[in-house]
C-alpha cells in the first residue's frame, strides 16, 4: 500500500443501510473493506468571471487503474495507512493502467474541459497545482448478500455512500 | 419597431438578466461552479437537455415535412420520441462502463481508446467537426429566416444579427448561470409549441375536422405514405426516417459525452421521465402545425416558414414575440452546445493530442475560440450564399454521424474482434457512403435511404475488414479484458438497478475480480 488514504465516512452498518433502502430483503453474509488506489491533485484555480472572489481549490482524483479522471468534493480527511487496511488494495487487472505522469497531465485536461463547458470563451482561467499525491488510497465496501435466492456483490463507496452492482 | 421585434428583444433581455441573477445570487465559487450540475434539480437537469437536442429543426423542418409530406413527417417524430429510449438500452450501461474502465473524457478520446491508435482520433474527430459544421449551419439559416420576418430585414442583415447573438452567447455564456437559462428556455420553447399547436387546432375546428379538411386537398397527406403516396412500400426510406433521429442520434458527440457523463443517479432516473414527458409533449407539435398550415397558409413559398407563418395568421402580435423568442431559443441553445462541442474537439481531441502536447490554459482557450469563429464565418457564408433547407442539413448531418460512427460505437462494447483497421474502414466507408448517395441522389432511383446504405455498409465494413486483418492488427490483450468485463451483465434486480451510480462501475468490476 502507499501512504495515505481517504478515511472512510460511511461505516460497514451505514453501508448496508444503503442497500437495504433499495433492496429490504437482502440479507447479509459478508462486507469487506477495499482500498481502490488514485493519484490525487489539488489546483488553484482563478477565473475573473467571478470577479474579486477568492480563487478556489479544485480537486481532482484519478483512477491509477482506468485513468478515469474527475472533479471531485473537497477531501475529507487523509490518514496514515494503518496496518490492519494491508492486503485490502484491490489487485490491478491490466485494463488501462496508468503513471503518475499521465494522472496529471488527465488531471489538467478534465479541468480545463470542465472549465471549457462551464465557462465558455470570454476570459482565460488560470490554473495552478497546489498539491499531488502519488497514491491516495480510496475505501469502498463490498458486500455480499442473498436476495431470495440470488446471490449479490454490491460495491459501496465509503466516502459517499452511493453503490454499483458488481456484475457477475 | 414591431411588437413581435419588441418581444424579442424583451426575451433576450430576460434571460441575461435571469442568468446574471441566479449567478450572484448563488454565491457559487469556481469549485462549485466546475462541479457544476450537482446540485441541480431532475427538472432542470431534463429539461436543460432537452433545450439543447431540440433545435431550430423542430421549427422549420419538421414544420416543413409536415407541409410537404403530411403524416409521413411522423416517421421522423417517432425515431426522435424513441431515440432516446433506444440510446439508452444498446448504449448505454454497456458503454458506460467501458468508458469508465478506458478512462475516457471526450467521445472521440473514447474511441481512440477503444479502438488505440492515433488513426482512429484522426479520421474521426474531422468527421464529427464537419458534420458540427452542417448542424451549426442549419441553425444559422433558422435563426435568420426567423429574425428576418420578424424584424422585416433582409435576409444577409438578419443572418448575420442571429449568427452574431448566437457566438456571442457561446462566448459570453460563462457570465450566466446557463443552467437555469437553458432550463427557463426549454419551457419558453414547451409552452410556445403548445400555444401554437392549440391555436391552430382551434382554427381548423379541431384534429378530426381539420383531418377531414386536408383530406379534401390530398387524402394521401393523412397516410403515413408521403405526398402522392410517394414512398408506399418504400421500406428503405421509411426504415431510414426511422433511423435518422433514433440510431443516427446516436453519433451526435454531445449525446455521447452525455452517456459518459456521471449524474447522480437518484436525479437521472426523475429526470428520464421529465425528458420523456417533454418530447411526447414537443415533438409532434410541429409536424402537425405544418399540415395545418396547408389549410390556414396554403400558398406559402418556402414551406420551412410554415410554423413562423402559421404563428403569424393565428396569433396576436405578442404572442408571435413569444413564440419567435421559443425559436431562439432553441436554436441558441443547440448551437452554444454545438460549437461548445467543436471547440473541445479542436483543442482536445486535435491541437493538443497532435500539434502540441504541452498546450496551456491560454492556449486551449484561443484554440477554441477560433475554431467557433471559423465555423461561424464559413457558416454565415454557406447560409448567405446559398443556404439549404434546415430539414435537409440537419438530416443530412445525422446520417453522416450515424452512418459513421454508430457501428463503430456499437461493436465497441458488443464485439471483442472489432479492430482498428475496421473502425477506421468503418467510419471512412460510413461517411463516404452516406455524402455519396446523398449528392448523387440514389434515394430516389433505389428506394433506400442513405441512412440505411450507409449503416449496413459501414457495418459491413468494419465486420469484413477486422475479421480480415485479426491476425495483423489484434485487439490488444487489456482491450478485450475490458470488453469481457464490460460485457458481464448479470440480472440486476431492477430496484437496485435504477439507483445504481456508474461512477463507480469500473471500481466495482475491479473489487469484484477477486
Amino acid at each position: 500500500m502507499g501512504q495515505l488514504a481517504f478515511k472512510a465516512s460511511v461505516t460497514e452498518e451505514q453501508a448496508w443501510q444503503a442497500i437495504q433502502a433499495r433492496a429490504p430483503r437482502i440479507s447479509r453474509i459478508r462486507a469487506e473493506l477495499r482500498h481502490h488506489p488514485f493519484s490525487g491533485f489539488v489546483h488553484r484555480f482563478y477565473h475573473p468571471v467571478h470577479g474579486a472572489s477568492a480563487p478556489a481549490r479544485v480537486h481532482t482524483l484519478v483512477d491509477r487503474l482506468t485513468g478515469k479522471a474527475f472533479i471531485s468534493e473537497p477531501w475529507s480527511e487523509l490518514v496514515e495507512v494503518d496496518e490492519a487496511s494491508q492486503g485490502s488494495s484491490v489487485s490491478d487487472p491490466g485494463w488501462n493502467t496508468i503513471t503518475f505522469e499521465q494522472a496529471r497531465e488527465r488531471s489538467l485536461q478534465v479541468i480545463r474541459v470542465a472549465a471549457l463547458r462551464r465557462y465558455r470563451l470570454a476570459r482565460r482561467h488560470a490554473l495552478e497545482e497546489l498539491e499531488s499525491h502519488e497514491l491516495l488510497w480510496k475505501p469502498n465496501w463490498l458486500l455480499t448478500g442473498m436476495l431470495g435466492q440470488q446471490r449479490l456483490r454490491v460495491l459501496v463507496d465509503g466516502l459517499t455512500g452511493s453503490y454499483y452492482v458488481v456484475e457477475s | 419597431m414591431s411588437i413581435q421585434l419588441t418581444f424579442l428583444l424583451v426575451y433576450f433581455a430576460a434571460m441575461v438578466v435571469i442568468g446574471v441573477w441566479v449567478m450572484r445570487r448563488s454565491g457559487a465559487g469556481p469549485e462549485d461552479y466546475l462541479l457544476g450540475g450537482r446540485s441541480l434539480g431532475p427538472a432542470v437537469t431534463a429539461l436543460r437537455l432537452q433545450s439543447s437536442s431540440m433545435s431550430g429543426y423542430m421549427f422549420l423542418g419538421a414544420g416543413s415535412l409536415g407541409y410537404t409530406q403530411g403524416y409521413f413527417g411522423m416517421w421522423y417524430a417517432l425515431g426522435d420520441i424513441g431515440g432516446g429510449i433506444i440510446n439508452l438500452s444498446i448504449l448505454g450501461r454497456r458503454m458506460r462502463k467501458l468508458s469508465q474502465i478506458l478512462g475516457s473524457i471526450t467521445s472521440i478520446e473514447y474511441l481512440e481508446h477503444r479502438y488505440p491508435s492515433k488513426w482512429t482520433r484522426l479520421v474521426a474527430a474531422p468527421i464529427a467537426l464537419a458534420c458540427i459544421l452542417f448542424y451549426v449551419l442549419a441553425q444559422f439559416i433558422a435563426g435568420g429566416r426567423g429574425l428576418e420576418m420578424v424584424s422585416g430585414v433582409s435576409y444577409p442583415v438578419a443572418l448575420a444579427v442571429a449568427v452574431g447573438v448566437i457566438v456571442l452567447y457561446t462566448y459570453l455564456g460563462g457570465y450566466l448561470a446557463v443552467a437555469y437559462t437553458d432550463f427557463v428556455q426549454a419551457i419558453v420553447m414547451l409552452l410556445g409549441m403548445l400555444w401554437i399547436l392549440i391555436a391552430t387546432l382551434w382554427a381548423v375546428g379541431g384534429l378530426g375536422e381539420g383531418n377531414r379538411a386536408v383530406a379534401e386537398l390530398d387524402p394521401n397527406l393523412l397516410t403515413m405514405w408521403g405526398k402522392d403516396l410517394a414512398f408506399q412500400g418504400e421500406w428503405g426510406i421509411i426504415v431510414g426516417a426511422l433511423l435518422v433521429f433514433s440510431v443516427g442520434y446516436m453519433g451526435w458527440p454531445h449525446v455521447v459525452v452525455s452517456h459518459m457523463a456521471m449524474k447522480r443517479p437518484s436525479v437521472a432516473r426523475s429526470a428520464g421521465v421529465y425528458a420523456l414527458g417533454f418530447n411526447i409533449l414537443f415533438i409532434p407539435g410541429p409536424y402537425l402545425i405544418g399540415l395545418f398550415a396547408l389549410l390556414l397558409v396554403p400558398t406559402l413559398a418556402d414551406p420551412e416558414l410554415a410554423v413562423f407563418k402559421v404563428a403569424e395568421t393565428i396569433l396576436p402580435p405578442f404572442a408571435v414575440g413569444i413564440v419567435m423568442a421559443a425559436i431562439m431559443a432553441a436554436i441558441m441553445s443547440t448551437a452554444d452546445a454545438l460549437l461548445l462541442q467543436a471547440g473541445t474537439i479542436a483543442s482536445q481531441d486535435i491541437y493538443a493530442r497532435f500539434i502540441n502536447r504541452g498546450m496551456s490554459d491560454g492556449q486551449m482557450v484561443w484554440v477554441s475560440r477560433l475554431i467557433i469563429l471559423a465555423l461561424a464565418v464559413i457558416g454565415y457564408a454557406v447560409a448567405a450564399v446559398d443556404p439549404p433547407g434546415v430539414a435537409a442539413v440537419v438530416i443530412f448531418a445525422t446520417t453522416v454521424l450515424g452512418s459513421a460512427f454508430v457501428p463503430v460505437y456499437v461493436c465497441a462494447v458488443w464485439w471483442k474482434k472489432a479492430n482498428v483497421p475496421g473502425a477506421i474502414a468503418s467510419m471512412l466507408v460510413g461517411a463516404v457512403v452516406s455524402v455519396g448517395w446523398e449528392l448523387a441522389d440514389l434515394s430516389s432511383r433505389t428506394g433506400l435511404g442513405p441512412m440505411l446504405v450507409g449503416m449496413v455498409c459501414s457495418t459491413l465494413a468494419i465486420v469484413g475488414v477486422s475479421l480480415a486483418t485479426q491476425r495483423s492488427h489484434p485487439v490488444p490483450e487489456r482491450i478485450r479484458r475490458a470488453i469481457e468485463e464490460t460485457a458481464k451483465v448479470g440480472r440486476i434486480p431492477a430496484s437496485l438497478l435504477a439507483g445504481q451510480d456508474s461512477q463507480l462501475a469500473a471500481q466495482a468490476a475491479i473489487a469484484g475480480r477477486e
